[in-house]
């Protein structure tokens, strides 16, 4: 875990004011992109200041690498869409290497449960993980651009520009295809959520 | 909890795939304002609690290098206060002769170079004991 140098911490001093307001923009937009995984992605009822504060909490005490060329805004942001991940999964994520010991219970789910399991920052169980690959899948019903987007995803592949290659699609269909679909889901993962 | 202790499953895998494609979308510059308002955060308030947070680590770290050079001042001068071995005059000319003529050229106390002999006992016995000290910071 490295710490912050003196030199990075008069940076984040300096930038931080002029990007505020972005960030505060990215909060809110992350959490709502996350709502197709878990419709109340944040345990213990936290919103997306918390988020925000949170993403600066793990890169002050080291949690979060710093790689040189990556610009303050674009630390955070990165830094906000991992903590994301893991608060809606309870899964720590791999690439940022971020340690994070709020979730470390695998809870199962059966069938009539929504995919969600708790707001408590539980760990979402492999039949979940089924039945939100299941559901999307069902949604792609009568829309072939989010049809080719799963397909060419459960082939592996998950940037824009592979997709794109994978299914002859622009970056712009997919990005719409993309859209449409997680839409559905996080409608339905809000209803299934607010019924329980 | 640190990462998953497994493999992710071809389930799991699919959903973290989805979610980089997620990932990768810009936010369009003319949804900042709005959303920012939307995010219900207190600008002002939150940019000051943000503020405030990396002053006081900046702090830590200041008083971190301040603990960590208090150490090592202290582990020197705990090394050069140690008892010296008591030398005769010629003794510790001897010491100070062979540890000089051990070091690469011209790294030689200048001093010594200065009709050092003529110095007093005690400025003898503290070049000897400094010199046997840095010789010995130079073994570990």
């Amino acid at each position: 875990m490295a710490k912050l140098t003196r030199e990075q911490l008069e940076t984040l001093e300096a930038e931080l004011p002029a990007i505020w307001e972005n960030l505060a923009a990215w909060s809110e937009s992350i959490m709502r992109s996350k709502r197709w995984i878990r419709g109340n992605i944040a345990p213990h009822g936290r919103q997306a200041g918390d988020l925000l504060q949170h993403g600066l909490t793990l890169v002050l005490s080291g949690k979060r690498t710093w790689p040189p060329s990556l610009s303050v805004l674009d630390l955070l942001i990165g830094t906000m869409k991992s903590d994301a991940w893991s608060w809606a999964t309870g899964l720590g994520n791999r690439e940022a290497g971020i340690d994070d010991t709020s979730a470390d219970q695998r809870l199962g789910a059966d069938d009539n449960r929504p995919v969600s399991t708790s707001p408590e920052g539980d760990t979402l169980s492999r039949d979940c993980f089924v039945k939100l690959r299941d559901r999307c899948i069902e949604h792609t019903s009568g829309d072939p651009d989010a049809e080719a987007l799963v397909m060419a995803v459960l082939d592996g592949h998950e940037t824009p520009a592979a997709v794109a290659a994978a299914t002859g699609l622009t970056t712009a269909q997919i990005s719409n295809a993309k859209r449409r679909l997680l839409r559905k889901m996080s409608e339905d993962q809000l209803l299934e959520e607010a019924r329980s | 909890m640190k990462n998953s202790k497994h493999p992710p499953s071809e389930e799991e895998g699919f959903i973290r795939r989805m979610n980089a494609l997620d990932d990768g979308e810009s936010l369009p510059p003319e949804e900042v304002r709005s959303l920012a308002r939307q995010s219900g955060i207190d600008l002002a308030k939150s940019l000051a609690v943000a503020l405030s947070q990396v002053q006081e680590a900046k702090k830590d770290l200041l008083k971190e290098q301040l603990d960590n050079a208090r150490r090592e001042r202290a582990l020197a001068a705990e090394q050069l206060n140690a008892p010296r071995r008591k030398r005769s005059k010629a003794e510790n000319l001897a010491v100070i002769s062979h540890l000089t003529a051990m070091r690469p050229a011209g790294a030689s106390a200048h001093a010594f170079h200065r009709n050092f002999e003529t110095a007093t006992d005690d400025d003898i016995a503290s070049l000897a004991a400094e010199l046997e000290s840095l010789a010995g910071e130079e073994k570990k």
